[in-house]
């Protein structure tokens, strides 16, 4: 699958976005904020997503602001991070 | 108004109020490491009771409970009258929960333990408000013998380092590394600690052998913000404080100092920076006892107060332990050198998850 | 004195708002789900809603229900107490929590930050911007003549017009919800 809608998904599973659909979240669209409304607890979850699904540790959730801007910054991460 | 004694604490730094603030006084800290630890992480510092008596079949928390409202009890001239037990807890014994759910693991199972041993007619409460606990509990026993629902309250706080909240604070990525350092400008989380802390709330002076201090009012309010990100406004951390000032006829330039939360996480001390600017407290000598005790959860509030108790008596009022320079959002006179001073009234505050706040007022008895 | 204006009791035998009963609504599954009936039976818009705990589901329907047949937005935003009891404080949600820790996996934050009881109380603040007083008391069962008495203390000391709370239980699939307006006279 795709690893952009596969993020979707997991983001709308795993953070109960139950009235989001995939389509709805658009690549370059802010994950937090505006945009999607994700908030603090929503990034501490997307770290223990990243950890369980793609193996990758961030240590500091201020590290992972610039990381979690979008669908876009995210998979670009995990494409490069990936173990 | 209610006359608050006959306090006692149980914590790493000793079985006593005296013993717990004369090793405050020379900057001891409850924080260290533990290489012994079932699953404490042997790199990071807590403040864990290693050493305490257990009775048969109590758990370590049921114990120091009951040592703790019995060494208060023994303070008192006279016991008669209508009792009430406030069990001020956020998760209570809550690592029996790793066996299953059971009455067991509740709270209110706890304290009803306890005061089937304690020497009087007692009734119970478990108050159970995220970290303002312990002050809440306070207020509550204020609030209960000035209408006269009771003739006494015997205050109990107590929370235990638990892998239970010890794997939570350590998925909010909440916890330092090294001891707290509250206020601090470096400061990067907070340390868990542990202690079991009581205090009677009456207004009855004569039932105490010694008494310093009372309560003169508080107040609690909810930031409406967020249930776990500290609001950026200190809206209810502010709003406690003027509900306060309402409750106690008193305003910021009655205060002599302000025994703060401080938790040591960037955002909560900001929060509070900002809530004690905007009160007018800026300028007030302010300080977390954090790196004395780690935080101590729902018995962080009353832990702090009757810490601060023993300060008024003393006539000192202590360092922020951990802080070297501070550091927040608003400037405010974070405290760093135990300094002796005439505090003849002193603000409480404390801030918790769910967004809630708490704020009260001491004052030395003349 | 006070005065009870609205009382809403909401349990597995179905749903009695100021006296009037009602069968629970149809849903497919367990207490989630019939959470979620509501949610939209009561058309909230309210996204926020999928993220939290049963326990704090059934306060924030409960408020909503209460407020939907007695006007609250008369008050000022920190005049109204939050006092609610239940038996098994965050057990539903602790347990969630613990059974990550035995097995070994990693805990869930979202899942953490509702492991205290007095969450629920936040969500209802958080939705109806109120900034009053809050308590949250663990006991056996609700004694409503108890849960009244503190309530009266609240309003002699001046701390609040109104109190808005009651009993909001949820352990597992089993849920309790007594909700009370009372109004100082």
């Amino acid at each position: 699958m795709d690893l952009k809608l596969e993020l979707k998904e997991k983001l709308i599973d795993q953070l109960n976005l139950e009235e989001v659909k995939p389509e709805d979240i658009k690549d370059d669209e802010p994950l937090f904020g505006e945009g999607l409304g994700l908030d603090s607890i929503d990034a501490l979850e997307i770290i223990v997503i990243l950890d369980n699904n793609y193996n990758i540790k961030i240590g500091n959730p201020e590290e992972a602001r610039d990381i979690f801007h979008s669908i876009n910054t995210l998979a670009t991460y995990i494409e490069a991070n990936q173990k | 108004m209610s006359f608050i004694a006959a306090p006692h604490i149980i914590s790493p730094l000793g079985n006593s109020v005296h013993e717990n603030f004369e090793r405050a006084l020379v900057g001891q800290s409850a924080l260290r490491l533990h290489s012994d630890h079932p699953f404490a992480p042997v790199d990071i510092p807590f403040g864990i009771i290693t050493d305490h008596e257990r009775s048969e079949g109590w758990t370590k928390l049921e114990s120091l409970c009951l040592q703790s409202c019995q060494q208060s009890l023994a303070q008192l001239k006279d016991t008669s009258g209508k009792w009430l037990l406030i069990f001020c807890t956020t998760k209570g014994d809550i690592d029996r929960l790793a066996s299953g759910l059971s009455e067991e693991v509740k709270p209110q199972y706890l304290v009803q333990k306890v005061a089937k041993e304690l020497p009087i007619d007692i009734d119970t409460e478990v108050v159970s408000n995220a970290c303002i606990s312990g002050l809440l509990g306070v207020i509550m026993a204020h609030d209960y013998v000035s209408t006269g629902v009771y003739d006494h309250v015997l205050v109990l706080g107590g929370d235990l380092f638990s892998d239970f909240t010890y794997k939570g604070f350590e998925s909010f990525m909440a916890l330092s590394a090294q001891a707290c350092k509250p206020f601090d400008a470096n400061r990067d989380g907070l340390s868990l600690g542990e202690a079991v802390v009581s205090v009677v709330v009456s207004d009855k002076k004569e039932i105490f052998s010694q008494v310093d201090c009372q309560v003169l009012g508080g107040a609690s309010a909810n930031d409406a913000n967020h249930i776990s990100g500290p609001s950026r406004t200190g809206e209810g951390l502010y709003r406690s404080i003027q509900k306060t000032w309402k409750q106690t006829g008193l305003s910021a330039e009655e205060v002599d100092a302000v025994s703060a939360h401080g938790t040591a996480t960037r955002y909560n001390d900001d929060m509070e920076s900002i809530a004690f600017h905007r009160a007018g407290l800026a300028a007030k000598p302010i300080n977390s006892m954090k790196g004395y005790f780690g935080h101590t959860l729902g018995a962080a509030g009353l832990l702090e107060l009757v810490m601060s108790m023993e300060s008024m008596r003393a006539g000192i009022f202590l360092s922020s332990l951990g802080c070297e320079a501070p550091g927040t959002t608003e400037e405010i006179n974070v405290v760093t050198e135990n300094t002796p001073m005439e505090i003849h009234t002193l603000l409480k505050t404390t801030s918790g998850f769910g967004g809630c706040n708490a704020a009260a007022i001491i004052q030395k008895i003349q | 004195m006070s005065q009870q204006v609205c009382h809403i009791k909401w349990n597995a035998d179905g749903l009695i708002v100021d006296g009037q009963q009602a069968d629970l609504l149809p849903h497919e599954g367990g207490l989630k789900e019939l959470l979620a009936a509501y949610y939209k039976s009561l058309g909230l818009n309210y996204p926020k809603f999928h993220k939290m705990d049963n326990l704090s589901k059934l306060g924030v329907l409960g408020v909503a229900m209460l407020s939907a047949q007695y006007d609250l937005s008369a008050y000022a935003d920190d005049a109204i107490a939050m006092h609610f009891q239940n038996a098994s404080a965050s057990l539903d949600t602790d347990w969630v929590h613990q059974q990550n820790i035995n097995e070994g996996k990693a805990a869930s934050p979202a899942n953490f930050v509702y492991t205290l009881p007095n969450i629920v109380l936040g969500e209802i603040a958080i939705r109806n911007k109120w900034y009053g007083e809050n308590l949250f008391v663990v006991a056996d069962s609700f004694d409503l003549e108890r849960w009244m008495k503190t309530n009266q203390v609240l309003f002699d000391q001046n701390k609040a017009e109104a109190v808005l709370g009651g009993w909001v239980e949820v352990l597992e699939e089993k849920f309790e919800l007594e909700l009370y307006f009372v109004v100082k006279q």
